[in-house]
């Protein structure tokens, strides 16, 4: 193995990484290699001068710009995301909602008309008798009487 | 506001140190780690339902805004990845870093901010895959076994992405090594 092979192993070294086996191999290596002893050299002061590497300031307000677009966005999110299941009951609630509406005022109307008590028809033809009564006794007995004095019953 | 969103916020407030740490070590500067946080919380906030309560927030944070950094590197046009195999010479960026001040000697905070500026700049240099292992093994000590998991890679990708890049590295900062 040349120096140029060793160079990744010496890699995963500075960071513990190798087996034992791969260790000991290394380690024998390094005692008589100038340039791998540099090349790890090297790799040790990359990393602690990486790790060292100071971190600017954050701009004033920054975390309540980042936090607030955070709460903005799911916010937003939180309603476009409801599931479909969702709206579909809605709308059905909403539709069965006005059709119970839609009825009871339908039903209002048709009881409004009842009142009178002439709401009764009477048709008779050659062949054919056709009655509509109202639920009022009366005009029941009128719409009979009629009917039979028509078709000359007593 | 709901109870997981209180403890949401709560995490991110005791860990915004490190939080910010990160974003700014992958985006490289001040304005890129504002979005990238932004971007990157949001989607934590979304997928909060999946943290295990006791296991590390920041970690678990960092995973997301890794994935979201390199999103946006892959989505990215106008970025130019540099092989690393013939690295080229960028163009110079003179955009300073806002390092804090302290007591050295003015030579030694020089020298000391002309290595960083040029470290930055190498790590701008490098394939995102690259920075980000830099990033989480070598600046923020995480294990192989970590950032595999954390870039959704096998071990042996994080040891041989982690070698290139160092290699390139030394080689970009041999004045300083």
């Amino acid at each position: 193995m040349n120096c140029h092979q060793w160079s990744e192993q010496l890699s995963a070294w500075i960071d513990g990484m190798l087996t034992e086996s791969e260790r000991e191999a290394l380690e024998e290596h390094l005692k008589d290699c100038k340039i791998c002893q540099q090349t790890a050299n090297e790799f040790f002061e990359l990393k602690r001068k990486l790790r060292e590497m100071p971190i600017p300031s954050p701009k004033p307000k920054m975390w309540n710009r980042v936090m607030g677009h955070v709460r903005y966005r799911t916010s937003r999110r939180r309603f476009t995301f409801i599931k479909p299941s969702f709206w579909l009951a809605s709308v059905a609630s909403i539709a069965l909602m006005f059709s119970v509406i839609a009825l009871f005022w339908q039903k209002q109307k048709t009881f409004g008309s009842e009142e009178p008590t002439v709401n009764f028809i009477v048709g008779y033809h050659a062949d054919t008798v056709s009655l509509g009564l109202s639920d009022n006794p009366l005009c029941h007995l009128i719409a009979t009487a009629e009917l039979s004095e028509a078709e000359g019953y007593e | 506001m709901d109870e997981i969103t209180v403890e949401f916020e709560k995490l991110v407030k005791l860990n915004r140190e490190a939080l910010y740490r990160i974003a700014v070590r992958l985006a490289g500067n001040r304005d890129d780690a504002e979005d990238l946080l932004m971007e990157a919380l949001t989607e934590a906030w979304e997928s909060f339902s999946h943290f295990r309560s006791g296991t590390d927030f920041v970690r678990w944070v960092a995973t997301i805004m890794t994935h979201t950094f390199l999103d946006w590197r892959r989505k990215n046009d106008h970025y130019e990845f540099v092989s690393l195999n013939e690295p080229k010479e960028s163009d110079e960026n003179d955009e300073p870093m806002d390092l804090p001040e302290d007591a050295d000697d003015p030579e030694a905070i020089a020298v000391k901010r002309e290595f960083w500026k040029a470290t930055n700049k190498a790590l701008d240099e490098l394939p995102p895959d690259f920075k980000a292992v830099v990033v989480l093994v070598d600046m923020e000590g995480l294990s192989y076994e970590e950032a595999a998991k954390a870039l959704n890679c096998p071990i042996g990708t994080i040891r041989s992405r982690l070698h290139r890049a160092r290699i390139f590295l030394r080689e970009k900062l041999k004045d300083w090594l």
